[in-house]
């Protein structure tokens, strides 16, 4: 560590390239874990759903209903667990004292809809008080946090798809089963809902959830669903909670590989311009690199010295990347809804690697280059 | 003779070049007594700094043998050419070649970070050094923030500080006004005649050469004359 002044000195020699640089790295590391976080949310919400749970939705596009009546056809096809269907729609309204704080709310049935969904844990009593109110609402502990609300207080939401101004009573704080449960969700009577819309619109839902009977074939009770509305106007699309989730993030193509996609080519980039920069501040440093080598400096100190630059010039900037992410990513919500969860522990690690792998590789060139320098040519260069 | 710090013994160097080989230096012998202050002097690409780097162990002869400091050099390994050199030789060049980013004690102190020397050992050889060139105020200064001179002086101690036998000094005052050129002359003289350093110095200029005790010259690759001043 003798050396630590020499380098420290050679960061300072071009104050603005090295910030740049620094810079630069830091953002390709803070990007990296933004996906990266991004990623393990959408990821998230396909690890926590079943494959012993059907979707069932309109064939036509997810936001087109489907006839309430359809719940007894379908709780009568073979293959589907007794009082195993439930079901909800998407209420998508926002909340009066924050109309830009978005979460998601589900009207959904009141008899079966948390015993289909048993990873949202409400206490019992608070489930009691649920069925007994009308305008009663369960709500996870996250956004009981985020809106500083607790059993018994009002929630106002401004209705869109419902119009109106809608009242609603905490009844329940539920917890996610685990930490891939979403917890920033309200659910509530999907009957409160549904009376207050005009007499032709009523009796529609947007989904079933249907539990399968033990033994069932996901496949087969999915094909028999579909079959039984095959003939109606409204026509079905059944598959697996899992497989739906997976759907609907590809909606905009394989978002995971274009994302990735992108998020190496970024790292790529980066890495080349700081190799360049690297070989750049070696190609300046010729004749000092002759002078350290008549000074009797060995190459394998002057390529150690070279690549421990590079290494420290990536190393701040990946850190200050990835700590900016940590801290950003706390607690942060995407405009449109998507909560971006803290960056995985995985993920920094992986971060920290390709930061120290990119200054190695953008160090090595101009190691070689600089072992490579006979002293008397680069003398002859002064 | 058998106190000589430097034999060159015979020494060729050719350069491969696309018009062909070019001896720069034919047959060379040459010896430098310990305690000796050479002037080598000749026209320009003559072959001064080409001796100078085979003396210094920068570069290997093509035939012949050179010894320095009890060492064949010219059979040393690059990896052991650069431990002698740091052990053994002291360089000085024209154009003063210190680190613009280090202050002056931390190029003076460069050679002593590849001995096992402590950090208070080396600060306090550092002072030394510069004490010796007269540059105790200025430890903190980078070479930017001093004269020509000054850094040349910086050079000097950075050459000392390592307590070297043998110092090679290439154009030490080439560019250099006059004033500044006779303080960097007469510190070589006292490194010569107080610290016993051997100096072999190249300079086109006579008058410098005349501080020297012996002056050489080099012309078309051969040592041509040797005057006794
Ligand atoms: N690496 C090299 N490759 C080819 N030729 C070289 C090389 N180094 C030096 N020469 C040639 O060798 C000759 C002697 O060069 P050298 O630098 O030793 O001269 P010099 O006496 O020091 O000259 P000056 O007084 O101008 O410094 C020159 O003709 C030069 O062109
Ligand atoms: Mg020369």
């Amino acid at each position: 560590m003798k050396f630590f002044g020499y380098l420290r000195a050679n960061l300072g020699r071009n104050r603005v390239r090295t910030t740049l640089t620094i810079i630069a790295i830091a953002i390709a590391m803070f990007l990296f874990c933004f996906l990266e976080a991004t990623l393990s949310a959408l990821q998230t919400g396909i690890d926590s759903s079943s494959d012993r749970r059907l979707i069932v939705r309109n064939r036509v596009s997810l936001v087109q209903p489907l006839p309430i009546a359809y719940r007894s056809k379908i709780q009568s096809v073979p293959g589907v667990a007794e009082n195993g269907t439930a079901f909800g729609i998407w209420f998508g309204a926002t909340w009066e004292q924050d109309r830009d704080y978005f979460f998601a709310q589900y009207g959904v049935n009141k008899d079966t809809y948390f015993q289909i969904n048993p990873e949202i844990q409400v206490p019992k009593e608070q489930l009691e008080r649920f069925y007994a109110d009308r305008r009663g609402a369960i709500i996870g502990r996250d956004l009981a946090d985020k809106l500083a609300k607790k059993i018994g207080d009002p929630i106002v939401l401004l209705g869109s798809i419902y119009p109106g101004t809608w009242e609603f009573t905490v009844c329940g704080i539920f917890e996610g089963k685990d930490s891939s449960v979403p917890e920033d969700v309200m659910y509530f009577d999907y009957d409160y809902a549904d009376e207050s819309r005009d007499e032709s619109s009523q009796g529609l839902v947007g989904f079933y959830t249907l539990q399968l009977a033990d033994g069932a074939n996901p496949a087969q009770v999915a094909e028999a669903v579909d079959a039984t509305f095959e003939n109606d106007a409204y026509q079905t699309k059944t598959e697996t909670e899992r497989a739906f989730r997976m759907g609907f993030f590809s909606m905009w193509g394989n978002v995971t590989l274009l994302l990735r996609f992108v998020g190496a080519a970024v790292v790529f980039t980066i890495l080349l311009v700081a190799a360049n920069t690297m070989m750049m501040s070696v190609r300046e440093r010729t004749n000092e690199i002759g002078t350290l080598k008549t000074l009797g400096f060995q190459n394998r100190t002057i390529v150690s010295l070279m690549l421990f630059e590079a290494l420290l010039i990536a190393l701040i900037g990946g850190v200050l990347g990835v700590g900016l992410a940590i801290v950003m990513l706390n607690d942060f919500s995407m405009p449109g809804g998507l909560t971006i969860p803290p960056v995985p522990p995985l993920s920094i690690l992986l971060a920290l690697g390709i930061t120290a792998l990119t200054g190695l590789v953008s160090g090595t060139g101009p190691a070689i280059m600089a072992s490579r320098l006979s002293v008397v040519a680069a003398h002859g260069r002064i | 003779m058998a106190d000589a710090l430097v034999h060159v013994d015979d020494v060729t160097k050719k350069y491969t070049t696309r018009g062909g080989s070019v001896a720069v230096l034919d047959h060379i012998d040459l010896e430098v007594p310990k305690g000796d202050f050479m002037a080598l002097m000749g026209p320009s690409g003559s072959g001064k700094t080409t001796l100078l780097n085979l003396i210094g162990g920068l570069d290997r002869p093509t035939s012949g043998r050179v010894t320095a400091i009890g060492q064949e050099i010219s059979r040393l390994s690059s990896r052991e050419l650069a431990a002698w050199r740091s052990q053994h030789v002291g360089f000085i060049f024209q154009f003063y070649n210190l680190m613009p980013v280090l202050s002056a004690a931390q190029n003076v102190e460069l050679p002593l970070l590849l001995t096992r020397m402590n950090k208070a050992e080396r600060r306090r050889q550092v002072e030394v050094a510069l004490g010796v060139v007269g540059l105790s105020d200025r430890l903190k200064h980078k070479p930017s923030e001093l004269s020509g001179g000054q850094q040349q002086r910086v050079a000097i101690a950075r050459a000392l500080v390592i307590d070297p036998e043998l110092i090679l000094a290439d154009e030490p005052t080439g560019d250099l006004d006059a004033v500044s050129a006779r303080d960097v002359l007469e510190l070589m003289t006292r490194l010569n005649e107080e610290f016993g350093k051997t100096i072999l110095m190249v300079t086109h200029d006579p008058h410098s050469a005349e501080v020297a005790k012996r002056i050489i010259h080099l012309d078309k690759g051969v040592l041509s004359q040797e005057v006794r001043v």
